[in-house]
């Protein structure tokens, strides 16, 4: 008998100003600021290779359509990570940038302030823990509010039917 | 029953200047040297295929931000390897270079020396031994001490999870 491989979904893990599963202070970031959230432990043992992002921003005023933030992913060991971004919830330099992973961007779809432009994608996590990084191109800074700018990370690993 | 693919991890196989799974000098590395590792059995019979790499490297001096050093695999079933490298760790050519596998870079990230930059990600192995090459492709050395630029490879094949 034929056996299907579904995609499985489970529990997302979310990157937010406060509430979230580990902390990225987006409220009110700068443009040209490039930001890293706290890292984020997956825990021991076997785990999800494969999942789904999604990133929600929000611009304050009027950003100018089809500017953008980039995304990134940086992992680690547990001792070595990728642009050595560290643990904490903090700016970072653009140079780091240059070691990590990047996911893609989310453009400005609107010249409207306090809008959700959002963007998706999948990709692949491999090592225990992780961070993400957001780098905010545009002329403005994201909206002045806390929560309505945010990443998450929903594992979709393969299943066995 | 549905069972769910997770990834497992591993014990990482190490290339550096001493004290690892196999020996790689990189303390000095010159500017524009290329450098190959010794050759790593990973054994007989079934293997895992899928390998995350991770690299730390450390410049000496002050190295120019977004300047790299690359880095390649080449596999062997044990009489003939990819670029036909040796078995040992040695200089190389960048001819060599040519017929092995491209898996990566790692950019300064930072114009200080003696500072971490660290870059990873996956690549299929698939021949029982592996040996790893770089190329510095920056203008500054790499740090002249042993061991703190080095490579590893951790196996992380898929594993079924019954629930």
């Amino acid at each position: 008998m034929p056996n299907k491989i579904y995609r499985a979904i489970e529990t997302p893990i979310t990157f937010k100003d406060s509430g979230g599963s580990a902390v990225i202070t987006l409220q009110n970031l700068g443009t040209g600021i490039a930001r890293v959230s706290a890292r984020y432990d997956r825990g021991a043992g076997d785990l999800p290779r494969r999942y789904q992002w999604r990133a929600v921003f929000q611009w304050t005023t009027t950003p100018t359509v089809n500017q953008y933030a980039d995304i990134y992913l940086a992992e680690s060991d547990g001792t070595y990570a990728d642009g050595t971004v560290g643990t904490a919830d903090a700016n970072i330099v653009v140079g780091q940038l240059y070691n990590l992973f990047k996911l893609g961007y989310n453009r400005v779809a609107a010249s409207s302030a306090a809008t959700n432009m959002i963007v998706s994608g999948n990709c692949l996590i491999n090592d225990r823990y992780f961070s993400v990084i957001v780098y905010n191109l545009s002329s403005v800074n994201f909206q002045n509010t806390a929560n309505v700018s945010w990443v998450s990370f929903t594992p979709v690993p393969d299943e066995l039917q | 029953m549905v069972t769910t693919i997770y990834r497992a991890a591993e014990t990482a196989i190490t290339f550096k200047d001493s004290g690892g799974s196999v020996v790689w000098t990189l303390q000095n590395l010159a500017s524009d040297a290329k450098r190959i590792s010794a050759r790593y059995d990973r054994g007989a019979g079934s293997l895992p295929s899928r390998y995350r790499w991770r690299a730390v490297i450390q410049w000496t001096a002050t190295p120019v931000i977004g300047q790299w050093i690359e880095f390649y695999i080449a596999g062997s079933d044990g009489t003939n390897a990819d670029g036909n490298i040796g078995t040992s760790d040695a200089a190389t050519l960048q001819v060599e270079l040519w017929n092995m596998l491209h898996i990566g870079c790692v950019r300064v990230q930072t114009a200080t020396g003696a500072a971490n930059n660290i870059a990873s990600g996956m690549v299929d192995i698939w021949d029982r031994y592996v040996s790893v090459g770089c190329w510095n492709q920056t203008s500054t050395a790499l740090q002249n001490t042993a061991n703190v630029s080095f490579l590893t490879l951790t196996p992380m094949p898929e594993v079924y999870l019954n629930a």
